[in-house]
C-alpha cells in the first residue's frame, strides 16, 4: 500500500465499494479520571523524587554567614514531599477501587493468568524483545504485559507508601497529631510490621531511599516504552495519555 | 487555661482520648502507689543505708532533693501530684536487692554512675540500693566474690532484680566469656540467675542486642539478654552508656508500682524512649531552616547549626537524652557540637554510627557480605538508571535496525495486515 492511499480517511477515497480501503480508527483507551490520575502521579513522583533527594541528605543551605529566619528549606522540603506523597497515596486508593470496580474497564481482568492473558502478555512482551519483527498481538487494545507493568509500578508505590508513613509516624510523639490520635495509631497499625520485614527503622529508611530510585527507573522505562510503540506501531501510543485515544489503522471494504 | 492540643478538625471527628491526665485518674493512681509503698515499707531495709542521712553527708541540700524528684516525676511522665511519693519511691530503694552482672562490656555503664564531679542524686541513690553483687565494685575477689553471688541469689530468691550489663557470646558454647574463678560461661550465668529474678534489666546498648561485641562481622557470636532470657519480665535501658536517669527512673517505677512501666516494641520504657531525640533537639529548628554544619569548625559550626549533614541520626535514634542530657543535665553530644550516633538503637554501630547523612554513607552493608555492597542507595539508584540506560539505548538502536531491515524486505501492505481487522471501537479497550 502506498503512502498516499495510507493517508486516505473513510468516505473521502475514489475507490469502489468493495475495494479495500484503509481506515484510521479512534480507539478509547484512557478516561478522563485515568489522565487526571495519571499526570497527578507523573507530578507527585518528580516532586517526591526532588524533594526527597533534598530530605536525605540537603544539597543547598541558606549562607551559614547570613542566618535567616524566613528561610526554612528543610521544612518546605519536607512538607512539599508529604504533599506529593500523600497525593500519590489518595490517588493509589483510587487505582486499586478502579482495577475492581471501574465502570469502564476493570484492569483486574487484564491480570487474570487466563490463557487468553498468558498468550497475549507473551506475545507483547516478544513483540519488544523481537524489535517488533513479531507482532502477533492486536495492538488497539490494552494488552497484559501493560497491565502487568502498571501492577509492578503500583507495588513498588505501595512499598514506598508503607515505608513512608512509617518512617512519618515515627516522628509523632505519644500519639499526638492534629487531627487526633487515632491517625497515628492507623498508621502504626498499618505499617510497624514493615520495621521486622526491612530490619528496624534504618532498614525502612534504606528501603524508601531504594525504592524511589527504583520508581524513578520504573518511569524512564516507561517512557521509552510508550515512545518505542508510537515509533514501532505507529499508532500514537504516546498521545493516550493526553488525548485518550489511540488511532488505529484498520482495512476493510467501504462498506466492511 | 488549658491548652488543648486536639484541632477543631479532631474534635468534629468526635471523641479522641484526653492528652493530660484527669485529677481524679491522678487522685486514683497516687492511691494505688500509696498501697505499694506501703508494701516495700515494711519490708526490711537491706543495704543498712538510708537515702536522707547520705544526702546531708553530701551536702545535697532538701531543695536539690526536691527538684530532683520534681525531674524525675516529669521525666517518668507522671502527674506532678505524684512528686511526693517518688521521694518517697527514692528513699526505699533501699529495700530492692539487686544483683549486677557484667559480660562483654567495658563497664561504662556502671561508670556512668560513679564517674561523676559530685556525688549526684542518682550515684547516692547507687549506693543506698541493696547492691548484693557487682564485679566492679565490690571488694571481694575470687572464691568469696562467688560464694557472695551464690548466698544473694538463694537469699532473695524471686524478689531480686537482676542487672545485666554487656553482651552475651554464644560462640564456642559462651565460651568467649567465662566468669570467676569456676571458668562459668556468662551465657549459664545468666540463665542460672535470671531464674530467680523478679525482674531482668539489661542495662546499656551490649546488653539489648549484643552492642559492639555484636557488630559486624560479630566474632563471638555475641547477644543480647532478649535472646537468652525468656519467661520473666525485661527491661532494656538502652544507650552507650544507659543514662543513669533512664536506670533509676525505672527502679523508682518498678518500687512505686511494683511492675515494669510500658515498653515500646523493643522493650525500651516508653517514658523514656519514646520520643525522637531529634524531635526535641536543641538544634531542631536550624534542620527545619536547612541550616546544616557542612565541615567540621565551619561557620554553621560556629552558629549551633543542625548537625544532619554531618551523619547525626537523632531523626532515627528514640531516647531522651534531647531532654535529660547527661552528667545531671550539664550535656550532651549534640550538645558539645557532635551527632548522635544512635546508641540506643539496635545495631548502631554498623548502621548508624558513621559522620555522614546515611544516603551519603558508602558503608559496608552488613548482611550483604559477599555481595560488594558498597554503596549507598544513590550510587546504587545512578548504577540502576545507568543500567536503564544503557538498555534502553541498546534497544532503541536494536529496533531502529530491525525497522529498517524490515523496510526494506517486506511487500508493500504488510504492515496495514498487522493489525486485527478486529474492531475495537466498541469493546472499549479503555483503561
Amino acid at each position: 500500500m502506498s503512502k498516499k492511499e495510507l493517508e486516505l480517511r473513510p468516505g473521502t477515497g475514489p475507490t469502489a465499494d468493495d475495494e479495500p480501503v484503509v481506515q484510521v480508527v479512534r480507539v478509547p483507551r484512557m478516561t478522563a479520571t485515568w489522565r487526571a490520575i495519571h499526570w497527578f502521579q507523573a507530578l507527585a513522583v518528580v516532586v517526591c523524587f526532588v524533594t526527597g533527594l533534598y530530605i536525605a541528605n540537603p544539597y543547598y543551605s541558606p549562607n551559614p554567614t547570613r542566618i535567616d529566619a524566613a528561610t526554612y528549606f528543610m521544612a518546605w522540603n519536607r512538607a512539599i514531599h508529604f504533599y506529593g506523597a500523600l497525593v500519590l497515596d489518595v490517588s493509589m486508593f483510587l487505582i486499586a477501587y478502579l482495577y475492581v470496580f471501574s465502570t469502564k474497564h476493570r484492569d483486574i481482568t487484564d491480570l487474570r493468568p487466563s490463557p487468553e492473558n498468558l498468550t497475549e502478555f507473551k506475545e507483547a512482551l516478544l513483540n519488544f524483545v523481537t524489535f517488533n519483527r513479531r507482532k502477533r498481538l492486536d495492538t488497539s487494545k490494552r494488552d497484559p504485559f501493560l497491565a502487568v507493568l502498571f501492577l509492578v509500578f503500583h507495588l513498588i508505590i505501595l512499598t514506598q507508601l508503607l515505608t513512608g508513613f512509617q518512617l512519618y509516624v515515627a516522628s509523632y510523639s505519644a500519639n499526638i497529631s492534629a487531627v487526633g490520635s487515632w491517625w497515628p495509631s492507623l498508621l502504626h497499625f498499618v505499617t510497624d510490621w514493615t520495621l521486622t520485614v526491612f530490619g528496624g527503622n534504618v532498614g525502612v529508611r534504606e528501603t524508601h531511599l531504594v525504592t524511589a530510585w527504583i520508581i524513578i527507573a520504573w518511569a524512564v522505562f516507561h517512557i521509552y516504552y510508550e515512545i518505542w510503540r508510537s515509533i514501532m506501531w505507529k499508532e500514537g501510543d504516546i498521545v493516550i495519555s493526553f488525548g485518550g485515544y489511540k488511532y488505529v489503522k484498520r482495512s476493510g471494504t467501504k462498506h466492511g | 487555661m488549658e491548652y488543648d492540643r486536639r484541632s477543631l478538625f479532631a474534635r468534629a471527628l468526635g471523641h479522641t482520648k484526653e492528652l493530660r491526665t484527669t485529677e481524679d485518674e491522678a487522685l486514683a493512681l497516687q492511691r494505688a502507689c500509696e498501697a505499694r509503698l506501703r508494701e516495700v515499707e515494711a519490708m526490711e531495709p537491706l543495704s543498712g543505708l538510708e537515702l536522707a542521712p547520705l544526702l546531708t553527708e553530701h551536702k545535697l541540700s532538701r531543695r536539690a532533693f526536691i527538684a530532683w524528684t520534681s525531674a524525675m516525676t516529669a521525666a517518668l511522665m507522671l502527674p506532678p501530684l505524684l512528686r511526693p511519693q517518688v521521694a518517697r519511691a527514692a528513699a526505699l530503694l533501699n529495700r530492692i536487692p539487686v544483683i549486677w552482672i557484667e559480660g562483654q562490656d567495658c563497664a561504662g555503664n556502671s561508670e556512668a554512675f560513679i564517674r561523676s564531679s559530685g556525688p549526684t542524686v542518682e550515684e547516692l541513690l547507687f549506693q543506698t540500693i541493696s547492691l548484693e553483687f557487682h564485679e566492679t565494685l565490690m571488694a571481694a575477689a575470687g572464691v568469696q566474690a562467688e560464694q557472695r553471688k551464690q548466698q544473694a541469689a538463694q537469699m532473695y530468691k524471686g524478689s531480686y532484680i537482676l542487672v545485666i550489663e554487656g553482651g552475651i557470646p554464644l560462640g564456642e558454647n559462651g565460651g568467649y566469656c567465662t566468669i570467676g574463678a569456676s571458668g562459668q560461661t556468662f551465657v549459664d550465668e545468666v540463665r542460672e540467675l535470671s531464674g530467680g529474678a523478679a525482674l531482668v534489666l539489661a542495662a546499656g546498648a551490649c546488653a539489648f542486642y549484643g552492642g559492639i561485641p555484636a557488630s559486624n562481622p560479630n566474632p563471638t557470636d555475641a547477644v543480647g539478654v532478649s535472646s537468652v532470657v525468656s519467661g520473666k519480665p525485661l527491661i532494656n535501658i538502652p544507650a552507650c552508656p544507659m543514662n543513669p536517669v533512664n536506670f533509676v527512673g525505672t527502679l523508682i517505677h518498678y518500687t512505686l508500682t511494683g511492675s515494669a512501666p510500658a515498653l515500646d516494641s523493643l522493650g525500651r520504657p516508653i517514658w523514656a524512649f519514646g520520643n525522637l531525640i531529634h524531635n526535641n533537639c536543641e538544634r531542631r529548628a536550624h534542620f527545619d531552616a536547612g541550616e546544616y554544619v557542612q565541615h567540621w569548625g565551619d561557620a554553621g559550626a560556629q552558629n549551633n547549626f543542625c548537625l544532619y549533614k554531618m551523619g547525626c541520626k537523632g531523626p532515627f535514634t528514640y531516647n531522651n537524652c534531647s531532654i535529660v542530657r547527661y552528667n545531671e543535665g550539664t550535656n550532651w553530644p549534640i550538645g558539645v557540637g557532635h551527632g548522635c550516633i544512635g546508641c540506643s538503637q539496635p545495631q548502631f554501630w554498623d548502621t548508624l554510627a558513621y559522620e555522614r547523612p546515611m544516603t551519603n554513607a558508602s558503608i559496608h552493608a552488613p548482611g550483604l557480605a559477599g555481595w560488594g555492597v558498597e554503596s549507598s542507595a544513590d550510587e546504587f539508584g545512578l548504577g540502576l538508571l545507568a543500567v536503564v540506560g544503557v538498555g534502553i539505548v541498546a534497544h532503541a538502536i536494536a529496533s531502529a535496525a530491525a525497522g529498517h531491515r524490515a523496510r526494506r524486505t517486506e511487500p508493500p501492505g504488510a504492515e496495514v495486515g498487522a493489525a486485527s481487522t478486529e474492531d475495537h471501537q466498541d469493546t472499549g479497550g479503555e483503561e
